[in-house]
């Protein structure tokens, strides 16, 4: 488990906020499953900057397409 | 004499422009061809005979069939999105890229199964009928542009529209033994199509050879694509450890043969590590879970049993991420992509990579554990997904049980022509993708 809080209790509660029901088991399921994913995907986003922004990916395909 | 439905799209419409072939009877005989077809692959959602009393505009594609996956709008049409009894709205009539084909004279003659909204690549659909492989009936076409590769491989059309989020053109194209492109991002307009994950899907095209892929792309990206190219100047990038670690021995060694083939071509073969790349899939599958919740949420709120259960769970999965988790995804992308051209393509001008793991696996083994052999084609895809560079499947032998095995070719942001001339060169040079699956010659 990561620091932040992802069991099934929280996946339920998301889930209704949202107006989807869940049962517990099914939340608990999902949650583990979801887990190994949220955990590599947070320290692939710890290598972030803050200037690593939202258009940069459009930044360098434009700039790409400059250069074809 | 070859049948008319295993002409290129080139000499269709070659024969329709110079009045050897009148575009109603091409359009009545794919249709009829297509119907035989379906009834044995449930490649089709629907086959549409065109009306014979209106004539197809004049224009690079005049009188040639063809037949898209049921994810675009046409004539005010909704898309099924391989769930029948899903109703999206869309606000445009009809999709832009089936405007362009058939503004330059194609002629739509239905629209293509495909896995339940886009979100698998085996081609199982209970609701419309598990497309089957062309090659072998008991075998899955993969997906999710299950129909089109099917169709295009068995002849019932000469080109398809599918889309790619992942792998969805290139995977079932490797497993029916068809040639499939998955444009850069944004190079096709998606507008009219119900999406997946909008950041990463992509619209292009199938068919049997990359020169009629060419000449569909050109029309539907609104550019020109020349096939020249010198292959003495090429670098052809491998790395051999990635490809070991995910593909079988069978893949594995067809790949040495093609990169082979390159070499005698005249390619230079480099080395390249495309490990680093991959750590980007957790990101690209977190796009994915919040784009596509972000389409199917309020159905899924209100009528949930109308998803299959397996899409219904990969929907619920989704929930898992939160919307700072998309916008870092997305902040990722742009790094991803630089590392992707300051790596490997700094050193190469094309990359080759596996397009699945191994052959189509059997529809019994497969319904199973579709997660998982979705997951294991998808990987070897979805890098090139995530940073939007175009890829290229094409067929490079078969296996032991006579099933079609492909390879990418993928290249920097807006190099459709290079990849898809040295996909042309490759075929030049061998014949994979002139072989028919026997049960349909």
């Amino acid at each position: 488990m990561s620091g932040r809080r992802r069991d099934g209790a929280w996946l339920e509660a998301v889930a209704r906020s949202r107006g989807i029901e869940l049962s517990p088991a099914r939340a608990d399921e999902l949650a583990a499953a979801a887990e190994p994913i949220l955990k590599a995907f947070d320290e692939l986003v710890a290598e972030l900057t803050v200037d690593d922004d939202l258009d940069d990916f459009r930044r360098v395909l434009a700039s790409e397409r400059r250069r074809a | 004499m070859t049948e008319l439905w295993w002409l290129s799209v080139e000499e269709l419409a070659r024969a329709v422009r110079s009045g050897e072939l009148a575009p109603a009877d091409v359009a009545g005989t794919f249709v009829e061809r297509a119907r035989e077809v379906d009834a044995a692959l449930s490649c089709f959602v629907r086959v549409d005979a065109p009306s014979a009393d209106v004539a197809p505009p004049a224009g690079p594609l005049h009188g040639v069939p063809y037949a898209y996956k049921d994810v675009f709008a046409r004539d005010g049409r909704r898309p099924t999105v391989g769930v029948p009894d899903l109703q999206l709205p869309l606000r445009a009539p009809s999709a832009d890229v089936l405007d362009l084909l058939d503004g330059a004279g194609a002629v739509a003659i239905g629209a293509l199964n495909l896995d339940p909204i886009a979100y698998a690549a085996t081609g199982l659909n209970a609701d419309v009928g598990d497309a089957r492989n062309p090659w072998n009936p008991e075998r899955i076409t993969g997906g999710s542009s299950s129909g089109a590769a099917a169709a295009v491989a068995a002849g019932a059309i000469p080109f398809a529209v599918g889309t790619d989020a992942g792998g969805s053109i290139r995977i079932p194209a490797a497993f029916c033994g068809v040639t499939g492109l998955k444009p850069t991002y944004g190079a096709v307009s998606a507008r009219g199509a119900v999406p997946l994950t909008f950041s990463q899907d992509t619209v292009g095209v199938l068919a049997r050879s990359a020169r009629d892929v060419a000449l569909v792309t050109a029309v539907a990206a609104e550019t020109e694509l020349s096939l020249e190219i010198d292959l003495g100047n090429l670098r052809v990038g491998v790395d051999r450890s990635f490809v070991e670690q995910r593909a079988s021995a069978n893949v594995a060694r067809a790949l040495d043969d093609a990169v082979a083939v390159l070499a005698g071509l005249g390619a230079t073969v480099v080395e390249v590590q495309l490990d680093r790349l991959n750590r980007f899939d957790v990101a690209a599958t977190v796009t994915t879970w919040a784009e596509a919740l972000a389409v199917h949420e309020r159905t899924l709120a209100a009528n949930p049993d109308v998803y299959p259960p397996v899409v219904r769970g990969r929907l619920e999965l989704a929930l898992a991420a939160h919307g700072a988790d998309h916008v870092n995804a997305l902040r990722l992308r742009g790094r991803a992509l630089r590392e992707l051209l300051g790596g490997p393509f700094a050193v190469a001008d094309v990359l080759v990579a596996p397009t699945t793991a191994r052959a189509a696996p059997p529809i019994a083994s497969v319904a199973a554990d579709a997660t998982n052999v979705s997951l294991e084609q998808l990987r070897l895809n979805r890098p090139f997904n995530f940073t939007g560079v175009p890829s290229v499947s094409l067929p490079m032998g078969f296996d032991g049980d006579g099933l079609p095995l492909g390879f990418q070719l993928a290249g920097r942001p807006w190099s459709e022509a290079t990849v898809l001339a040295t996909a042309a060169a490759y075929q030049a040079a061998t014949d994979w993708d002139l072989r028919r699956p026997p049960l349909f010659r």
